[in-house]
């Protein structure tokens, strides 16, 4: 069937004699590409084998001993780095490819398995004592400089977890620990802190040029973080009408990232604006009209959410147009 | 039947055809281009993002419009007791589909979409409350399933949208147990072998049908019917499956562990994922070798389930080991392409690749590794903290 699509136009003249030559090359050869199958039974054997040696350990800690348990972890993490410092590109600001498939998953376990021992050290001896936060900001910094160093995005997701881990933990060492006690508006003003300095350094990457393929996931975590601690910051003490304060920095961050994703040509930073932004808005158009109109609102509340949401349709439409040329994202 | 202009239908095959062949550089840009304009293709449909945001826009509407018409019909409430009410609404989410696709040549564009699923669902809810008021004391469970069959069916003939496809199959499945179930006594004891003969039917049916030229417009809706045929397939002689079923109907409790046959079933469980994979391999055929992938997993399980040879983490240590191993030896013996298959990249450029979901998944994944410190108490809690309720209130 497709063959004859590709004869119809050769015959038209719309492909030249070397791609038809080419097309046809493909076609006779038709390799099967089995790469997916293949990293999926990879990642699949990873998963198995860390999952039944870590039960197998859990099960026998009483006859292998901690010391052991801990030298084999290191063991592990230390020859998976030994072999990436080897095998590795020389370094770059800029985007580096990996040496081979098996290289970022030898670093990802390298990586899982240091914080894994550091973790493990400070649960059963406690080499930190009560220092929360240096045993948190240890191996936060050691997966920042592993991220940029081997250029491995998944690392890069998991530096940025262990720094919310960092804040949360100094932030409020003690009533953290204390199971649900903590106060809630200090969380969200982490929450905020932690949003603002994801979004600043997806600024930086984009503007001093270091390592600019980091962007989008520092950009992603922000965006979500900081929007969504604003909101729980506006909906926290709902009662008093000071807390719209709360989507003044929500508005101002919303048209911020919105001028951003345009110029980038992000679709999806764009949508995730609009959404978000339609969510404060109708949460707000509700509350307005409650106030005054109360349970009589409800019809003219719904109207609203119907106009606002065509409207919504029509921007995104037209943002579409705009920016079709080439949008990737 | 199909509402899109089938010109353009032919032409985005085309476009879509050679556009493989463009990022994989057989053919020049100028080649492409040229081809691209005399092939125009002038429906609406925009990048994913878009799509998901129209959609779910599209959605909300619905849903608001919706509780409006019911809250101003609130006054009259002998109207909204009748299953005339969901399928006039229906009706009217339906008219609104077929003038927008028509008007604005919408192209699964998240618009049609949306409002494709909100009038299915409407009107199936509205067929499956007549046949409930009916009060018939057999066969309405047939009734309701042949109603959402042949709904279902219109509207993926009419709209070619693979989710409509997929409920179309499964609900004639559905039809086909339910006719069988009439039968009685015998009927309950040959349904394995009934179900298994009709998802074969429909597997080898659909491959042959998809070879056609004829099918062209209804690619993927034959994609995902033959997906479901192939796990009904499994599923209608999978021990667990056809033993757990065998106890509900005649009304045991689960302590039962044989079944009549059960011999067959036990071959069928284990083999059927390894036939799936070797004629996947043989005839490179992507579907059958990744749902025999799938499978294969599924068929330890059903295994698991009735006997216990290792302990789970030797098992799962030996599974390890072996996976590694294996996929390790075949990945080194494919470095250089043979017998047909290769080990390198497939060349169609992958829209998730851009999205980084790898990296994320492993943020999402590693985000609950043991934390540093005294048990779970320390975790920052990654973004599903207060706000994750706020956003559900709406």
């Amino acid at each position: 069937m497709d063959n004859k699509i590709y004869q119809k136009l050769h015959s038209q003249g719309y492909l030249s004699d070397d791609s038809y030559n080419k097309i046809s090359q493909k076609h006779l050869t038709k390799l099967f590409p089995v790469h997916w199958e293949l990293k999926t039974l990879l990642y699949l054997g990873v998963m198995l084998l860390s999952g039944g040696l870590g039960v197998l350990i859990y099960k026998n800690i009483d006859t292998i001993g901690h010391q052991a348990v801990l030298a084999f972890i290191a063991l592990i993490s230390i020859s998976c780095f030994a072999y990436c410092f080897k095998k590795k590109r020389p370094f770059t600001w800029h985007k580096a490819k990996s040496p081979n498939t098996g290289f970022d998953y030898i670093l990802l376990l390298g990586s899982i398995s240091m914080v894994t021992f550091v973790g493990y050290l400070q649960y059963q001896y406690q080499v930190f004592g009560l220092n929360y936060g240096m045993a948190t900001f240890i191996p936060m910094l050691a997966l920042f400089f592993i991220a940029y160093y081997f250029d491995h995005l998944g690392i890069l997701s998991m530096a940025i977890a262990s720094l919310a881990l960092w804040m949360g933990v100094s932030v409020t060492p003690k009533t953290l620990l204390a199971y649900g006690t903590f106060n809630s508006r200090q969380i969200i003003f982490t929450y905020v802190a932690f949003g603002l300095i994801l979004l600043f350094f997806a600024y930086l990457t984009q503007r001093f040029d270091i390592k600019k393929h980091f962007k989008f996931t520092y950009h992603h975590y922000g965006i979500h973080v900081t929007f969504i601690a604003l909101l729980a910051g506006y909906f926290y003490n709902y009662e008093s009408a000071a807390n719209a304060v709360w989507l003044v920095p929500f508005v101002a961050l919303a048209i911020y990232i919105y001028f951003d994703a345009r110029r980038e040509r992000s679709f999806y930073f764009i949508l995730l604006t609009i959404l978000y932004g339609y969510f404060a808005l109708a949460s707000l158009i509700t509350r307005i009209l409650y106030g005054y109109m109360k349970y009589d609102a409800i019809y003219l509340l719904l109207m609203c959410f119907i106009a606002s949401a065509i409207g919504l349709i029509f921007l995104l439409i037209n943002i579409n147009k705009n920016l079709k040329r080439d949008d990737h994202i | 039947m199909i509402i899109y202009n089938k010109e353009w239908l032919n032409n985005k095959h085309i476009v879509d055809l050679l556009k493989t062949d463009y990022t994989a550089a057989r053919i020049t840009k100028d080649e492409f281009i040229k081809i691209k304009t005399i092939h125009p293709v002038g429906f609406y449909t925009p990048g994913l993002m878009v799509r998901i945001g129209l959609f779910i826009l599209t959605l909300i509407i619905a849903i608001v419009a919706t509780s409006l018409l019911v809250l101003m019909a609130f006054v009259s409430v002998h109207i909204m007791g009748s299953p005339g009410w969901p399928l006039f609404l229906g009706i009217i989410y339906y008219v609104l589909l077929e003038f927008l696709t028509k008007s604005k040549h919408y192209f699964h564009s998240g618009v049609d979409n949306a409002l494709l699923y909100s009038s299915a669902a409407l009107l199936g809810g509205g067929f499956i409350w007549i046949v409930i008021d009916s009060h018939f004391t057999t066969g309405d469970n047939l009734l309701g399933a042949i109603t959402i069959a042949i709904l279902c069916i219109y509207l993926t003939l009419r709209f070619a949208d693979v989710v409509t496809a997929a409920v179309a199959c499964g609900a004639i499945f559905a039809c086909v147990y339910f006719f069988w179930a009439l039968i009685g006594k015998f009927g309950l004891a040959t349904m394995p072998f009934v179900m298994m003969i009709a998802a074969a039917c429909a597997y080898f049916g659909f491959n042959r049908f998809g070879k056609n030229a004829k099918s062209l417009y209804y690619i993927d809706c034959i994609g995902i019917v033959k997906l479901i045929s192939l796990l009904t397939l499994y599923a209608a002689g999978n021990y667990f499956v056809v033993n757990r079923l065998n106890n509900m109907l005649n009304a045991l409790d689960d302590s039962h562990t044989a079944i009549p046959f059960g011999f067959i079933f036990w071959v069928w469980t284990i083999a059927l994922p390894v036939i799936y994979i070797l004629f996947g391999l043989k005839r490179k055929d992507t579907m059958l070798l990744r749902t025999g992938m799938v499978l294969v997993a599924a068929a330890i399980a059903t295994f698991r389930v009735y006997y216990h040879l290792l302990p789970i983490e030797i098992m799962l240590t030996l599974a390890g080991i072996i996976i590694l191993a294996g996929s390790y030896v075949i990945i080194s013996y494919l470095k250089t392409p043979r017998h047909g298959f290769t080990y390198t990249e497939p060349e169609e450029i992958n829209s998730a690749d851009s999205l980084n979901l790898e990296g994320l998944a492993i943020g999402q994944a590693t985000s609950h590794l043991p934390p540093v410190g005294q048990g779970h108490a320390a975790r920052f809690g990654g973004g599903s903290g207060g706000g994750g309720g706020s956003s559900d209130s709406f």
